[in-house]
């Protein structure tokens, strides 16, 4: 596969990345609104996983810099720099594992290895810099972390993996150009019955 | 709907502030919003206040555009005034109930709560004064110096700008793709949050797939164009600094000194 398709499919993935988060982010039921679910992760773990850690890394890079310039990001830089953070976390570790093991049980480890690494991740960016960013007082930190950020990280990072697993080999073979659906076409007129 | 998605927050405008290089801005924005958590005092803020009010005049955009994306945060900030305001120990100025208000809680509340605003006016001070392509180009030519340590800023500039191209076509192929889905009796609105999660599986596999046969072509025209990266490439706009970028470096310089002189005289 050449270097050109890896740049321009890993560009095209950070726009759906963009995209799944722009127009499909819900607050999940029982968490304060600043916290909020997006499918975002999900094209990020796609490319992790077909064309490696550094491309998911990429396509997380260009999600967070496009919410950034559409101006619907609440928490301004701040917001993008957490979602970044996480989102690294989760599409790195998720990547490497996936590269070091390369089966479904690597793919599977990788996700649920990658959600708790956000998880531990996000508590201590949390602790130490975001909260403290918002101004949040110190005595309230750990009360917020497990009783918001916590639960928020796991259920946010085991949906997205949900999702990737039931859906990433159905399309793995057109990331890496092995298929595409012209060939469908292609093929088509020699199974038409009146030929 | 491309509009408001691609240029997002963008607003067209031919004030100074529009005018300024994209690298100034950014960079400008960078020293900004670092120097704002060294203001400690009442007249720190005050000064940066202003400054950015004044800020806001030169770019030439009506306040109740900035002001819209404070809309938005209206909730974490309140969260957080109040958490200060009752949980703040020191000394004690009146007391509702159980809650008792310091004057430490208050001071913090509000520095915060100024803090929290003014960090937002000044990001969005930047993405409403340039254009997303004009951005990314200014990321580009600062990121050029660090391609030594690995970061291939070229190549992320061109991901970033085929993204951008990309975002409305994505966007429309949802909506065709959802409305077929639907006709064949799909449901994307019901369910909990597992099963929404499940629903978003018959969008998501034909969305990549038309997304990978127009990165097949995307790839293939850009190869027949014998495109090889950004050595030796030629642009059609190119970036100059003028006199209002090497004022505005004068200026950064100043407000950064005057932010430090503040905090420690």
């Amino acid at each position: 596969m050449s270097k050109v398709r890896n740049l321009v499919v890993t560009a095209i993935l950070g726009a759906a990345a963009f995209y799944l988060m722009f127009a499909l982010e819900f607050p999940l039921p029982l968490f304060p609104t600043y916290l909020k679910y997006d499918p975002g992760e999900i094209p990020a773990l796609l490319g992790a996983f077909a064309l490696g850690p550094m491309a998911g890394l990429a396509v997380e890079v260009i999600k967070n810099a496009l919410y950034f310039l559409s101006g619907k990001s609440t928490a301004g830089l701040v917001g993008v720099s957490a979602n970044l953070v996480a989102g690294a976390t989760f599409v790195l570790s998720a990547g490497l594992i996936y590269r070091w093991r390369h089966d479904t049980w690597g793919a599977l480890t990788g996700l649920f290895a990658g959600s708790l690494a956000t998880t531990l991740v996000m508590s201590l960016a949390n602790y130490y810099v975001f909260l403290p960013l918002w101004g949040v007082p110190r005595n309230q930190l750990l009360p917020l972390l497990t009783g918001a950020i916590i639960p928020f990280n796991l259920v946010k990072g085991f949906l997205s993996a949900l999702v990737t697993a039931l859906f990433y080999r159905r399309v793995e073979a057109y990331i890496l150009g092995k298929k595409s659906d012209w060939q469908k076409i292609n093929l088509a007129p020699s199974r038409r019955p009146n030929q | 709907m491309f509009r408001n998605i691609i240029l997002g927050q963008f607003y067209p405008g031919n004030s100074i502030l529009h005018r300024l290089d994209p690298r100034t801005k950014i960079v400008m924005t960078f020293v900004f919003m670092i120097i704002l958590f060294m203001v400690n005092n009442f007249y720190g803020y005050l000064g940066f206040g202003l400054f950015t009010l004044w800020a806001v005049a030169l770019a030439r955009i009506p306040f109740a555009v900035v002001f819209r994306g404070l809309k938005s945060i209206l909730y974490i900030l309140f969260i957080t005034f109040l958490l200060n305001l009752f949980l703040t120990p020191g000394d004690v100025l009146t007391t509702l109930g159980p809650l008792t208000i310091t004057r430490q809680g208050l001071n913090l509340g509000l520095s915060m709560s100024v803090r929290l605003i003014l960090l937002i006016i000044l990001s969005s001070l930047l993405t409403l004064t340039t254009s997303p392509i004009l951005l990314t180009d200014g990321l580009e030519a600062l990121l050029k110096p660090f391609r030594r340590i690995g970061i291939p800023a070229h190549e992320l500039a061109m991901m970033m700008t085929i993204a951008l191209r990309f975002v409305p076509t994505l966007l429309e192929e949802t909506e065709k793709i959802m409305k077929a889905q639907m006709a064949r009796g799909a449901d994307f609105e019901s369910g909990n949050m597992l099963q929404r999660a499940r629903a978003l599986v018959p969008i998501l596999v034909p969305l990549f797939v038309s997304a990978f046969r127009r990165a097949d072509e995307l790839a293939t025209a850009m190869e027949a164009r014998c495109y090889r990266g950004g050595e030796n490439r030629t642009r059609m706009r190119e970036l100059a600094f003028g006199l209002a970028d090497y004022l505005a470096f004068l200026l950064t310089g100043l407000v950064t000194a005057g932010v430090i002189g503040l905090r420690f005289v």
